[in-house]
């Protein structure tokens, strides 16, 4: 009987010692630090919210693009009539007449709003086109020459936790 | 008597210790994109911010095709066959996505106390592939500060 409790005993230091190392231990890949939430700039994520957006519409993913709106936006904005939304996306960020864009993402400023804090951020769109110009008429001579129009959209984020939020739209400027 | 009771209990530990150990190396089989919850659990802000900061490290080591440090990072049942994952570096470089800027977190959930959903987008070099879309699952051992990867939906993907 000693034997058998012995051995049992064992066995079992044996397995507590494969539990521990099972819940404790880990490859150094595998490691976090939770000082990372000290050193993360969530305002990186933030940005990731307008990116999403603007990726989702360059992609013709409508839908999704949609739903990060809030509300009010889509009520204010586009008569909550998806056709209308997807008919201004392709015309103000998508434009498939223009040849090149370039998207440059501001960082997310915290403002108040109704007493809530929100974020406010910026995103600029570069639309670069190409265009002729005719310079001699009898010759037909034309000039090609790049013209560029910038389109600022104004993205509020309201933001009830990290990836939990919604997105109101203004276009700001042509 | 008393030296009775003690083998029992000794052997009623073994047990609950060796189904504890089984389990926790078959309990990434369970996680799939068939997960499909209607109330997931709340999530803590800095709980995102470590599963965010822990799918991009994974994305990165992925992208770069770094066989050892994926290793590390994927369950014990999910070592036999690291193939998958030289094929999934490869579908990335196929797709032309070469960095994590390409790659964006577009929603995290919490499906129970330490098991968390990863929405990813993936935006391709090439135009035609457009985003690739993406789940990922992992385990956070809360204890131990580390993480597991249970599930990458492009590498369950048929074909990769």
């Amino acid at each position: 009987m000693n034997n058998k409790l012995i051995k049992k005993s064992i066995i079992l230091v044996i397995l507590i010692i494969v539990l521990l190392i099972n819940v404790f231990g880990a490859s150094e890949n595998s490691r976090y630090s939770t000082k990372i939430t000290q050193d993360y700039d969530s305002s990186e994520i933030k940005k990731d919210y307008a990116r999403n957006f603007i990726n989702l519409i360059m992609y013709a993913k409508y839908d999704e693009a949609y739903s990060m709106l809030t509300d009010t936006c889509k009520k204010d904005l586009f008569d909550n009539d998806q056709k209308k939304f997807e008919e201004y996306m392709k015309l103000k960020i998508y434009d498939q007449g223009k040849i090149k864009k370039t998207f440059s993402y501001e960082d997310a400023v915290e403002c108040i709003e109704d007493d809530k804090t929100i974020y406010s951020q910026q995103v600029h769109i570069l639309h670069r086109s190409l265009g002729t110009m005719i310079i001699d008429e009898e010759a037909m001579g034309y000039d090609i020459y790049e013209y560029t129009s910038v389109t600022m959209i104004n993205f509020k984020i309201y933001e009830n936790g990290a990836y939990d939020y919604k997105l109101s739209l203004q276009f700001i400027e042509d | 008597m008393g030296k009775k009771v003690i083998n029992n209990l000794l052997s009623i530990f073994i047990v609950l210790i060796v189904i504890y150990l089984i389990y926790s190396i078959i309990e990434p089989v369970f996680y799939n994109k068939e997960i499909v919850k209607q109330n997931y659990d709340k999530i803590t802000d800095e709980e995102s911010l470590i599963v965010d900061s822990c799918v991009k490290t994974y994305l990165e080591y992925c992208i770069n095709n770094n066989q050892k440090e994926i290793k590390g990072m994927i369950p014990f049942i999910n070592k036999f066959n690291m193939n998958k994952y030289t094929n999934l570096s490869q579908m990335y470089k196929e797709k032309e996505i070469e960095s994590l800027d390409q790659c964006i977190v577009s929603g995290i959930k919490k499906i129970n106390n330490s098991i968390y959903q990863v929405e990813v987008q993936s935006r391709s070099g090439n135009v035609v592939d457009g985003i690739i879309k993406n789940t990922i699952i992992i385990k956070l051992k809360k204890m131990g500060h580390s993480f597991k990867v249970y599930y990458d939906m492009n590498l369950n993907e048929e074909g990769v």
